[in-house]
């Protein structure tokens, strides 16, 4: 990737978007990659590409950090032989504890997406009643394995891509919002009106993963940012988020970071003793969140 | 010879309509009018004009395509179940409840393109990128079927009753004669069309009652296949053809009150008629009724959380006024109406009728409203309530309906003349033979 990529990318879409964090020598070697080492985010995205360009899962490119990963490296190698994922497969962790519902990445959202202010919440942050108090859930879209928006689109408009995003083609959709009202997470938003287009954007420049230009009439939500990840580049909310509380990462790789520390994925699943929301939807969400009454 | 049923059931046709009847017209005009203007605005400005929202994404417009797929069920019921049960005293009434079965599709098939987001790009999508899994996709095919079959179920029986008109036209000249002689097909009335005729309305009424029962299920699917709280419901595909064939029976006493006292059609739609389907009415009252407490009594006596926010916005709530006044005016008033001695007449049971045509309408309302207004989330908690875009549109709807009623008894003979003097033929036989007919 670039630079001059994804700073035109960050203009187009209004987003601050920081390139000069100094990379530290060294943030990459074998001992580097303690699961607690602090990188710098271009380096972690650097990082996360090159654990998958190593694997030979992804188009990404990259240097290698590989070193580190060993084991899950190691076992995306033989992904393909074992019938493993040979895409990434993308998922995102919340820690409830450290949210404090500031709506930092809610702003990002909207701005990068475009979206209007009363009505579409791609991520959404409100405030639930728990067992040790009240606290705040940010609700991106789950990305369910067995979603049930895809499954009652009478069009295949919406649809689930090789990393398991689950992406709406504005081009196929015909507005009937079956699927709005399928989401057992209220995920999914309709463009009621007229949308703007992004004085940089034509309609040439659509894509589900962009998911600009927006059209009226069909159905818009949460998409972990695919365009960005298309560019080793962490989602807007994750970046955006002033309390760490959002983590991103990718499961065959088993590694997360929050924009700042790496973990293992599995780690911090277990550590964090993570539960998915409505489990008993049955739906396989791929958001974990980390419960709001641990002390961190 | 002009027997005297034709006597009466042609005099529509030949009459100059009277003043009410182009009051009627242009008021019904002017609402469906008005109702393509809404369209037209909703159109240019997008479905924002409606007070749809992403938390209700909907509303009125679903709550209108059930009420009218409701409501055709009434053809089915009548012209359908009471052939195969040899009901004779159906035979003046059949043609009035076809109609209403294809016009009340016509108008739900005119909902569909109302409430999508693109509705110019919906029929090429779904005519090459259609998906199986989806329910909606099943209802394309299952009401498209259905009205197809209704379509047909009306057309035929009309042929020998077209011949006659086409047969009496005055002058044997002109547009209405040339549609009576198209759709007349050729008919001579020899031995081998009457056969035909015979079997092929037996076919269709074997073969249209499941493609109906099919039809409002999958309609009833839309809902009950979503993982949202009641919504998703084992009882909802039964629930809802029992309410569409109650809606249905209901609507057809109202059309024919209203042509029996335009017309003086006094001598086909008798009091013994409506005393008949008041009966039917009631007992479609009575299931409905049983569904409606067996659903909420079974969701209201669990405490599982997610179904009592739009438990409670149905029965105590913003929407307990509709759901009550479903429950009393539209179920329990036409109910005691029907029971009691002193109302179980024209007058009463036509009440009754309106009352329940009312009463559905608002449990669709309640069906399709609140359990989106309570969410699946706390984020998206809303209220809905429709502009006047959507009442524009629903206004259109009904004035069509009604439109096509009036330009139907117009055109052709209410009253399937064949059927009922063949009824007249039967009475006598049984006369003769001492036996009664028809019951």
């Amino acid at each position: 990737m670039s630079a001059t990529s994804s700073t035109d990318l960050a203009r187009f879409l209004g987003v601050e978007y920081s390139e000069d964090d100094p990379e530290p020598e060294g943030a990459f070697d074998a001992d580097g990659l303690h699961p607690a080492t602090v990188l710098t985010r271009r380096a972690f995205f650097r990082g996360l590409a090159g654990a998958m360009a190593v694997a030979g899962v992804a188009k990404l490119g990259g240097t290698a950090v590989a070193h580190a990963m060993t084991d899950a490296e190691a076992a995306v190698a033989d992904g393909s032989a074992a019938g493993l994922p040979t895409a990434e497969r993308w998922v995102m962790v919340i820690d409830l504890a450290k949210c404090d519902g500031c709506k930092q990445c809610m702003v990002a959202c909207k701005s990068a997406h475009n979206l209007p202010d009363d009505d579409q919440h791609w991520i959404d942050v409100w405030e639930e009643q728990g067992p040790q108090g009240t606290f705040f859930r940010p609700r991106p879209c789950m990305q369910c394995d067995n979603s049930p928006c895809t499954t009652v689109c009478p069009v295949g408009a919406t649809y689930t891509n090789d990393s398991g995003i689950v992406l709406v083609d504005n081009r196929k959709c015909i507005g009937c919002r079956m699927c709005m009202v399928a989401c057992p997470y209220d995920a999914r938003y309709f463009w009621w009106n007229e949308p703007e287009t992004p004085a940089h954007l034509s309609e040439a420049d659509y894509t589900p993963e962009l998911t600009m230009p927006a059209r009226r009439g069909t159905v818009g939500k949460c998409v972990f940012c695919a365009d960005y990840l298309q560019q080793s580049r962490l989602p807007r909310c994750v970046q955006q988020c002033p309390q760490n509380a959002l983590w991103f990462g990718e499961k065959t790789t088993d590694v997360v970071t929050d924009g700042e520390q790496v973990q293992r994925l599995s780690e911090l699943l277990e550590t964090g003793g993570a539960t998915r929301y409505k489990e008993e939807k049955g739906t396989e969400p791929k958001v974990f969140y980390l419960p709001h009454g641990r002390g961190v | 010879m002009v027997s005297a049923v034709e006597q009466v059931a042609m005099r529509p046709l030949g009459e100059r309509p009277g003043r009410v009847y182009w009051a009627l017209v242009i008021a019904m005009a002017a609402l469906v009018l008005f109702g393509v203007f809404a369209w037209i605005v909703q159109l240019r400005q997008g479905l924002g004009v409606t007070g749809l929202s992403s938390s209700v994404p909907w509303g009125v417009y679903i709550v209108n395509f059930i009420f009218f797929v409701g409501i055709s069920y009434a053809g089915t019921l009548l012209s359908a179940v009471l052939r195969l049960v040899h009901a004779g005293w159906r035979r003046p009434i059949t043609r009035v409840a076809e109609v209403v079965t294809v016009s009340s599709l016509l108008i739900a098939a005119v909902m569909i393109p109302a409430d999508l987001g693109r509705p110019f790009v919906a029929p090429w999508q779904m005519a090459t990128s259609a998906r199986g899994q989806s329910p909606l996709v099943w209802d394309m095919v299952v009401l498209s079927t259905y009205l197809f079959a209704a379509l047909i179920f009306l057309l035929i029986p009309m042929i020998p009753d077209l011949a006659r008109c086409r047969d009496t036209h005055p002058t044997g000249r002109g547009l209405r004669y040339r549609i009576y002689r198209a759709m007349a097909a050729s008919w001579e009335g020899n031995t081998r069309q009457w056969k035909r005729l015979e079997r092929s309305m037996g076919i269709l009424a074997i073969t249209i009652i499941p493609v109906a029962i099919l039809a409002h299920s999958a309609v009833a699917w839309i809902f009950g296949v979503t993982p949202r709280p009641v919504w998703n419901s084992t009882i909802f595909a039964p629930y809802f053809v029992v309410g569409a064939v109650f809606s249905g029976t209901a609507v057809i006493v109202i059309i024919m009150a209203a042509y029996r006292r335009a017309f003086s059609l006094h001598v086909f739609f008798t009091e013994g008629h409506f005393v008949r389907l008041g009966y039917i009415l009631l007992t479609l009252n009575l299931v409905y009724m049983y569904f409606t407490f067996s659903e909420y009594w079974t969701i209201g006596y669990t405490v599982q959380a997610d179904y009592q926010a739009p438990l409670a916005a149905i029965l105590s709530g913003a929407h307990a006024w509709a759901f009550w006044f479903a429950i009393v005016l539209g179920m329990l008033v036409p109910a005691a109406l029907v029971v009691l001695p002193w109302t179980r007449n024209v007058g009463g049971i036509t009440t009754a009728s309106v009352l329940v045509v009312v009463g559905m309408w608002l449990k669709r309302w309640i069906i399709v409203v609140p359990p989106l207004e309570t969410g699946m989330t706390p984020g998206s908690l809303a209220t809905y309530s429709p502009t006047w875009v959507e009442w524009a549109v629903t206004g259109a709807a009904l004035g069509g309906l009604v439109l096509i009623f009036l330009i139907f008894q117009r055109l052709f003979p209410v009253v399937s003349m064949w059927e009922v003097e063949h009824d007249e033929d039967e009475a006598e036989v049984a006369e003769t033979s001492g036996q009664e007919v028809g019951a």
